[in-house]
């Protein structure tokens, strides 16, 4: 049996607001649910996707829109939250379980999933920004990657930001100056290498193929794959050439969808840090490792057109179902503005925890 | 009490440990009162302070201005604070142990032991 993902919603991403984690997860399901074939009644699954301390609520979300699914939960994997519910929404359909599992990723701006307060090992260099320049600075001394490489990435992800109105920096214009110049943070990192903590909700509708084919566009779940290596940094620093887990994922995620990394057009890449989108194409398989600046200045693959994590902000528990979302709306043929042409496989990369833990998933029309 | 807590009260005397499977005869960290790969329970040991450092930067964070890296020590990966003149794949030595913040604050030196 084949799994689609049909609707999607994403609501505006934005600093801390007077909603409740569960007002915000609620608005973005019903503004889905007002634009897909499949009635309220046939959901019987309904997965939150956050980093929230909020006991229950999966079922409080259920009551606020109505819905009372054979199975209602929340999924909780920091930064990989959003993709760990697909991938559990997949797992529940292809079980025969459920037939139409609702998936909502949401965050405040303040939430505890900003930080792993469990890895104490770090000691003082607890943020998160620690782990991400040493990665960088490997990158830098093994291949020559520069800090103007980086703040090439980062540009071009503020400028699609600028087409995407939910995006958190949709109405601010980045120059190469502002960003190669912003102030350093940890080096080789300055302030725009650096993703923005914000709030945020985002939903799509996993469904069964039998309520798929009674959609318009149905895009297909071809390969889902998740692999985890621990969770503190220490688990994986032993290789800052890599992050192991993304390979992982990659490599069985193409198995499964019998495709290779040459078949995707468009790609959404978890670039919480701008490094981190240069060690995933690398990763992922899109080229040979060492080679990600060159892939980056020569390739034609569509890369973070939503804006990535660093235009559009990271609201934790959304960011990985706003990722699925704009690969679904561009093979849907559906990306308004910053719409690619031709687009007819795409793949989406979320990680958590300097790259502890990577999902991978394969989509196509 | 959380192995933490006796980690850090322990680096508050300058005395540097963690978990250790002596089954498998290896260090653990982060702490586990179980060994993972053969899970039987561990005990306390000194952490070797010779190590190799693996990479560094520079922090800008403020409190953390300066130069940090990690280290691979006896198996396991520390982060510290590093003198400047310190590269990737020097030989170092864990040469200060205190607590912040009650988190663990480490200072790496060059060691004066040749590869």
């Amino acid at each position: 049996m084949e799994i689609a993902i049909d609707s999607s919603n994403t609501q505006k991403f934005t600093k801390a607001s007077d909603s409740t984690t569960a007002d915000l997860a609620s608005k973005s399901i019903i503004d889905l649910l007002g634009n897909t074939q499949i009635q309220k009644a046939e959901i019987d699954g309904l997965i939150v996707s956050s980093s929230t301390n909020d006991s229950y609520l999966g079922n409080i979300v259920s009551e606020m829109v109505g819905i009372r699914p054979k199975f209602s939960t929340r999924v909780e994997n920091l930064c990989n939250s959003g993709t760990s519910g697909v991938m559990l929404a997949y797992s529940l359909i292809k079980s025969g379980l459920c037939k139409a599992v609702l998936v909502t990723g949401v965050e405040k701006q303040n939430s505890q999933g900003n930080k792993l307060t469990w890895d104490r090992s770090r000691g003082v260099y607890d943020m998160p920004i620690h782990w991400a320049a040493l990665y960088a600075q490997n990158h830098f001394r093994s291949y020559g990657t520069t800090e103007e490489d980086l703040a090439i990435i980062s540009l071009k992800n503020h400028a699609n930001a600028n087409k995407n109105i939910n995006a958190y920096f949709y109405d601010k214009q980045f120059t190469y100056s502002s960003i190669v110049n912003s102030k350093m943070v940890v080096e080789p990192l300055k302030k725009f290498d650096c993703c923005y903590p914000c709030e945020g909700s985002s939903s799509l509708l996993v469904l069964s193929e039998e309520l798929a084919k009674r959609t318009e566009i149905p895009i297909w779940i071809k390969g889902i794959s998740q692999n985890n290596q621990g969770a503190s940094f220490a688990s994986i620093s032993k290789n800052l050439g890599s992050i192991i887990s993304t390979r992982i994922a990659a490599r069985d995620a193409f198995q499964q969808s019998n495709l290779r990394p040459q078949n995707i057009d468009i790609v959404e890449i978890h670039d919480a840090f701008s490094i981190l989108e240069l060690l995933a194409y690398e990763d992922i398989g899109f080229v040979e490792k060492g080679q990600g600046r060159k892939f980056m200045q020569e390739s034609t693959l569509y890369t973070n057109v939503r804006g990535g994590l660093l235009g559009c902000g990271h609201p934790i528990g959304a960011t990985g179902i706003d990722q699925t979302n704009e690969i679904v709306l561009q093979l849907q043929g559906k990306g308004g503005l910053r719409q690619k042409k031709g687009c007819k496989s795409g793949l989406v990369h979320n990680m958590a925890a300097a790259g502890t833990s990577t999902t991978v998933i394969v989509l196509q029309k | 009490m959380k192995l933490m807590d006796i980690i850090i009260n322990s680096a508050e005397k300058d005395n540097l440990i963690t978990t250790y499977c002596f089954s498998c005869n290896i260090h653990i960290w982060p702490p586990n009162r179980y060994c993972n790969s053969c899970f039987k329970k561990t005990g306390f040991r000194k952490i070797d302070r010779k190590g190799v450092l693996l990479e560094k930067s520079f922090s800008n964070l403020p409190d953390l201005i300066g130069h940090y890296g990690v280290g691979d020590f006896s198996g396991i990966r520390l982060i510290g604070s590093v003198d400047p003149s310190i590269l990737p794949n020097d030989r170092i030595r864990i040469s200060q142990v205190s607590v912040k913040d009650n988190k663990l604050n480490l200072e790496f030196s060059k060691s004066k032991i040749k590869n």
